[in-house]
């Protein structure tokens, strides 16, 4: 039988990691930059929740951590939708590249 | 007692804000009200005057035993820079002396400048200079004095360009600035000199840096620091210093110019306070300068000298101002003599009346002026007496204190004297004496020339105002008894550890005889003739030696037309080099930041992908960075 | 009742702040005009828990929530700076509230929150506490830089919003290293596990993490680019708050981080010092072809912060005192400048164009603007001056191996010079144009008090640094009180049995 070990979750959250960052990156739709930053909250989820598993069964540090970082990654979520609803009134396009700045000027 | 003497900073302080007040709100809200600036000058100053009293009880009181207060300013490395206050004998006779002058001066300049559209800028600066004169006076260190050294030189020169719209005010501003500035370098170098030779005290046993009180042990720890050439060399950058402030030769060119001022500043900056300020540093570095026995020689020939040109070269001046200014750099000469030659406490004493009888002098030359519509040269005057008694009578007082004729100048004068002729140098004694008979001479000259006789000007004569005499008549009360109260104990009150005895008995009466004589003399020439006879009679059997006292003496013509020469020629190379080498590699350098912003702008106002890309990549590269030292360690 | 006592005796400021931001919030649900009242309010409450900060203990170390809050002189001085900062920051928006009087109490209330998050991000001593006080002070951030319901300032706090989000994921990504190789959040313990266990390796590689994650808030490299579009578009008296007070609490937090927890891991001080070298370079080179004064502000604000690290990465009390001694300086002359320039907005930015004649035309303004930025760049009688001077020394003593590094940053502060001339020299240009200038008597409380601070500070600087040099000696030794303090709740858990 494969046997998960810390080292694999780890390994999983690097890569979880890393994709959220490329989504940021690259992404051109806003909605999807958003997500994209609430997959690089999960990778760290994914670390605290494996590390107090294997290293703090006592006290769960790594657990409640875990709950508190979704819940202001909920929070930081919510302001964006918002703020990315009034660029969609405004412009009416949800474009990370910034095209919607040159569309304000000419209108 | 002790909470005002813990409190006089006030003092210093509060024409600072007084000075910020005025000319802040002179456009708006002093404008309203010509008075309230000068009741806040006035105030201010006579408060300080209160205060001064009190410092002047406390330091009779205490005599040896200097109050002061310092706090720490700054720190660099482990030197500790202080602030702080000193009373002791000296200062506050110093305090005392400018808060009441300046008091009267400003009392006398409100109805002096009363049409002036700039009222309101010049008691500003008058405050402003009192901040700075008291802070100097009041200072614990020299590094604070030569902070308040320099503020004193900026009232100076902003006071001296009063007028700046007139081509020669501000051409005079400029240059009292610059010959000042040859002194305040030297003084800056020999202080920074004197910190270098004397560190191992104050960094390891004195509380204050550069402290007066702990100067003596400190000169001894520098003087065997180093050779006496290389003292002499610190002690003579530091006495640059007083001599330009002082206006002492060579450096004295720019207090005759100085006359631009109006004349209150001339009494209050340019005769009774600022240019002893010299006098004053000079005392209070005498720890220092009389470890150097051919610095002090120095200090006495450079008195002696400027004492005999300057009285020389007042001789001839028709303007009345200038013939004062002359006197003045004269009298402080004969300051410098005393403190030169030993006579301590004689030079201070005569730096103490001098101020008030030259303040005297100054304010009745300027009632005068003041009443002839601005006209200042003496030929155009004559037989004021009658239409300015109180002016005419004043003016007297003042000319027989200087002459030392029985009123307070003879006291100093005879002290001064007595100091050179215990000192044993006979040269300088008759050079004194000489120079005694010709301040007599000068001061008499324009008291006939102005006083009595004919009225030969065209003007008419204003009568002058009671506000303007008030501060005659005060000034005249300590020019005409101040001496004689003082001369028995102020050698004991303010010295130098040692005292002057007079040893010859004649010594009053040959200076009272010698003074009456050159009055007879001024009297014959100048009593009542309608024309103007020096141009003539003087002219005639020392034609050559008029011309040079009329040229003073070329030094003017010499910094003029050789120094200047010289000193352009080189600034024009310096400025090529300047222009085509050093301008040019900066701008070189210049383009390669530019560039650099340019490219790191690129970035800039673009998209979130490439902001957090830059943030990405930095990250990454610090996180490399951080491998790859680790690795090297491992 | 210990945990009562503590929130009492230890926790009144920031109890006062929390109560004022829902009042606030209440009167906004409430009532839309009530700016007036609300104002001396506001102005009341923080004027209350700048005094409770003042009569709280600092002689001893204490700690409140079983030791994830930590009260030392350190920390009350950094709340002081906070609250002062948040109050000028008050006294600055009045003009921009009279100006749209809508959500006014909203305004404030996002306000008192982000001072909340401040305040405890210098006083948190675990990491949750931490990142908690962190995103308070974040999020309210993004809305307040938000403010302005239209032009381009969408586009610039999305920005702000994304890099924060990143960075919070960077820092936290780092805590989750330290967490599991010590097994603990609370700082003392990771110290100890580090020291214990020498885990050098991995606790500099997630210390620098968690520091490069918290130079988004000082806006330094990595996460430095949001800052001159936020300053631009946000309200003025927002970027004066994000580039003060929310700066005061990095500073904070990075000083007790890098003194407590990655104390005796050298290599994150190099860190700091790259980080410094690069971000004042960055700052310096960009402001140089900047026209509109308030990115300028930015550029300048970046390089500031890039100073402050230099001089933390030295890792002395002496360069901690003079770090002290600049964040002081730093926020008296920073709300000189932005209040000048609030007075000078009108809408459309500041631009070194429309400064044109300004020193002719209003003396006194022009006055306080140059001593503004005279102090900035660094000139003597003005507090930069001192400021400098201090920072310059700090380097100096740690020794002749850092002199290039001395030399970088007295190049840095030449080319700086620059910038700020060119506002300057703006403002004595003859050709004259078009001011129109808006002065509220609030806003010139704030303007002539931080002039005069710089000024008078500048001439008489000795109190401040004597001050900042106690708050330094204080901070100093804290690992060493911190063995001593131990018996906490959470110090010695129950044992808990576990399968």
């Amino acid at each position: 039988m494969f046997d998960v070990t810390l080292i694999h979750y780890l390994f999983l959250s690097a890569v979880l990691f890393c994709v959220g960052l490329l989504g940021v990156i690259v992404s051109r739709h806003l909605l999807r930059v958003l997500i994209s930053v609430e997959f690089m909250l999960n990778a760290v989820n994914i670390n605290f929740v494996a590390f107090s598993n294997y290293n703090d069964l006592i006290r769960l540090d790594g657990h409640i951590m875990a709950i508190f970082v979704m819940a202001i990654g909920v929070c930081e979520l919510a302001i964006g939708l918002a703020i990315l609803i009034l660029v969609f009134r405004k412009t009416h396009s949800v474009d990370a590249d910034g095209e919607y700045i040159e569309e304000e000027k000419w209108s | 007692m002790e909470l005002i003497l813990q409190n006089i900073w006030v003092v210093a302080i509060l024409p600072l804000f007084s000075f910020l007040f005025i000319i802040i709100g002179q456009k708006g809200f002093v404008h309203l009200e010509k008075k309230i600036s000068m009741y806040l000058t006035v105030g201010v100053t006579f408060l300080g005057w209160i205060f001064s009293v009190f410092a002047l009880i406390y330091a009779i009181q205490n005599q040896g035993n200097p109050f002061q207060e310092n706090f720490v300013w700054m720190y660099s490395g482990s030197l500790t820079f202080s602030m702080g206050y000193l009373i002791d004998e000296l200062s506050s006779v110093m305090l005392f002396m400018v808060t009441s002058i300046s008091l009267l001066i400003q009392i006398y300049s409100h109805s002096y400048m009363k049409e002036d559209p700039s009222y309101h800028r010049f008691f500003a600066y008058l405050s402003f200079f009192n901040f700075a004169m008291i802070g100097l006076v009041l200072s614990s260190n020299l590094f604070q004095t030569y902070i308040f050294w320099e503020l004193v030189g900026l009232a100076s020169y902003l006071l001296i360009g009063f007028w700046y719209k007139k081509n020669s005010a501000s051409k005079a501003a400029q240059k009292a600035f610059l010959v000042n500035r040859i002194g305040d370098f030297g003084l800056l170098l020999g202080i920074m000199g004197f910190l270098f030779l004397s560190y191992n005290f104050w960094f390891y046993e004195a509380d204050v840096l550069l402290g007066f009180s702990s100067l003596k042990q400190a000169t001894e720890v520098a003087l065997v620091s180093t050779s006496s050439k290389g003292f002499f060399v610190v002690a003579f950058l530091m006495f640059l210093g007083p001599v330009a402030k002082s206006a002492q030769f060579p450096l004295h060119v720019w207090l005759p110019d100085a006359m631009e001022a109006p004349t209150p500043v001339s009494a209050l900056i340019h005769a009774a306070t600022m240019v002893a300020a010299g006098v004053f540093l000079t005392a209070r570095l005498y720890p220092i300068f009389i470890l150097s026995p051919v610095l002090m020689q120095l200090i006495a020939y450079v008195g002696a000298i400027t004492a005999l040109l300057a009285a020389c070269m007042a001789l001839v001046q028709y303007d009345i101002k200038k013939a004062l200014a002359y006197s003045t750099c004269s009298q402080l000469g004969y300051m410098f003599l005393a403190l030169g030659v030993g006579a301590y406490s004689a030079g201070m004493f005569h730096l103490l009346i001098h101020a008030y009888v030259k303040a005297l002098l100054f304010l009745c030359a300027g009632a005068v002026i003041h009443s002839l519509s601005s006209q200042q040269d003496m030929r155009y005057m004559g037989g004021l007496r009658k239409q300015m008694p109180v002016v005419a009578y004043t003016y007297l007082i003042g000319c027989l204190s200087l002459s030392g004729i029985f009123l307070s100048g003879f006291s100093s004068k005879e002290q001064i004297l007595s100091g050179i002729l215990a000192s044993g140098n006979m040269f300088l004694f008759y050079i004194a004496l000489f120079t005694a008979g010709l301040s007599a001479f000068y001061i008499f000259r324009t008291y006939f020339m102005v006083f009595e006789g004919k009225y030969k000007g065209e003007s008419q004569v204003e009568p002058v105002s009671k506000v303007m005499s008030v501060p005659l008549i005060v000034l005249a009360v300590p020019s005409a008894v101040l001496g004689v109260l003082l001369s028995w104990c102020f050698d004991d009150f303010v010295s130098f550890g040692f005292h002057t005895e007079n040893h010859f008995v004649f010594l009053p009466l040959i200076s009272i005889v010698i003074a009456l004589f050159s009055v007879w003399l001024a009297s014959i020439f100048y009593w009542d003739k309608k024309k103007l006879i020096d141009t003539e009679l003087v002219k005639l059997p020392l034609k050559s030696l008029h011309r040079l006292f009329v040229e003073k003496f070329f030094i003017d013509w010499f910094y003029d037309k050789i120094l200047n020469k010289i000193y352009a020629k080189a600034a024009y190379v310096l400025s090529k080099f300047d222009r085509f080498v050093v301008d040019a590699s900066i701008d070189i350098t210049f383009q390669s930041p530019v560039a650099a912003g340019k490219l790191l702008n690129i970035v800039q106002h673009k998209k979130i992908g490439a902001y957090i890309l830059v943030s990405v990549f930095l990250l990454v590269l610090l996180c490399g960075f951080i491998m790859s030292i680790l690795n090297l360690i491992v | 009742m210990e945990f009562a006592a503590d929130i009492k005796n230890l926790m009144m400021p920031e109890i006062i702040l929390f109560v004022g931001a829902l009042l606030l919030c209440f009167i906004g649900i409430l009532t839309d005009k009530a700016y007036k009242r609300v104002f001396s309010i506001v102005v009341l409450m923080l004027g209350l828990s700048f005094l409770m900060c003042l009569q709280l203990d600092t002689d001893t170390v204490s700690m409140a929530f079983g030791g994830s809050f930590l009260i030392s002189k350190f920390t009350v001085f950094f709340k002081e700076l906070i609250l002062a900062g948040t109050i000028s920051t008050i006294f600055l928006s009045d003009k921009y509230i009279k100006q749209n009087q809508k959500s006014v109490a909203e305004f404030y209330m996002l306000l008192f929150v982000a001072a909340l998050g401040g305040m405890i991000l210098v006083s948190s001593r675990d990491f949750i506490t931490m990142f908690v006080a962190l995103e308070t002070l974040s999020i309210s951030s993004y809305i307040l830089s938000g403010f302005i319901k239209e032009k381009n300032s969408q586009e610039a706090t999305l920005k702000y919003l994304v890099t924060g989000c990143v960075a919070s994921a960077v820092i936290l990504y780092g805590v989750s290293l330290l967490y599991g190789m010590s097994g603990s959040l609370r700082f003392d313990v990771i110290f100890a596990a580090i020291k214990s266990a020498s885990m050098f390796n991995i606790a500099a590689l997630s210390g620098t993490l968690v520091i490069s994650g918290l130079c988004f808030k000082l806006a330094t490299i990595p996460f430095y680019n949001w800052a001159p579009d936020v300053y631009e578009k946000s309200p003025l008296a927002v970027s004066a708050f994000l580039s003060t007070v929310s700066k005061v609490a990095g500073f904070g937090i990075i000083i007790r981080l890098v003194s407590e927890l990655f104390n005796g891991i050298w290599i994150l001080y190099l860190v700091l010092g790259l980080i410094a070298l690069v971000s004042m370079a960055i700052g310096n080179l960009l402001g140089l072809c900047e026209e509109n004064v308030k990115r300028l502000m930015a550029y300048s604000s970046i390089a500031h912060a890039g100073y402050i690290l230099a001089v933390l990465a030295l890792g002395s009390t002496l360069s901690l005192s003079s770090a002290v001694f600049y964040i002081i300086t730093y926020l008296l002359m920073n709300f000189a400048a932005w209040s000048c320039l609030e007075v000078l907005d009108n809408g459309d930015g500041v631009t070194t164009e429309s400064l044109k004649g300004l020193a002719y035309k209003r003396p006194v303004l022009a006055f306080c603007m140059v001593s503004a930025f005279a102090s900035l760049a660094g000139l003597p009688i003005f507090v930069g001056f001192f400021s400098k001077f201090y920072l310059f020394q700090a380097i100096v003593f740690a020794g002749f191996l850092l002199y290039p590094f001395l030399c970088f940053v007295l190049l840095n502060s030449l080319i700086a010079l620059y910038y700020y001339f060119k506002v300057i020299r703006a403002m004595f240009d003859e050709q004259e144009s078009e001011q129109t200038v808006f002065w509220s008597k609030r806003l010139a409380v704030v303007l002539v008090f931080s002039t005069v601070m710089v000024l008078l500070t500048g001439i008489f600087s000795s109190p401040v640094i004597t001050y900042s040099q106690q708050i330094a000696q204080s901070q100093m030794p804290a690992v060493i009180q911190y063995e001593a303090i131990k018996g906490t709740y959470f110090d010695n858990p129950r044992p808990i049995s576990v399968r």
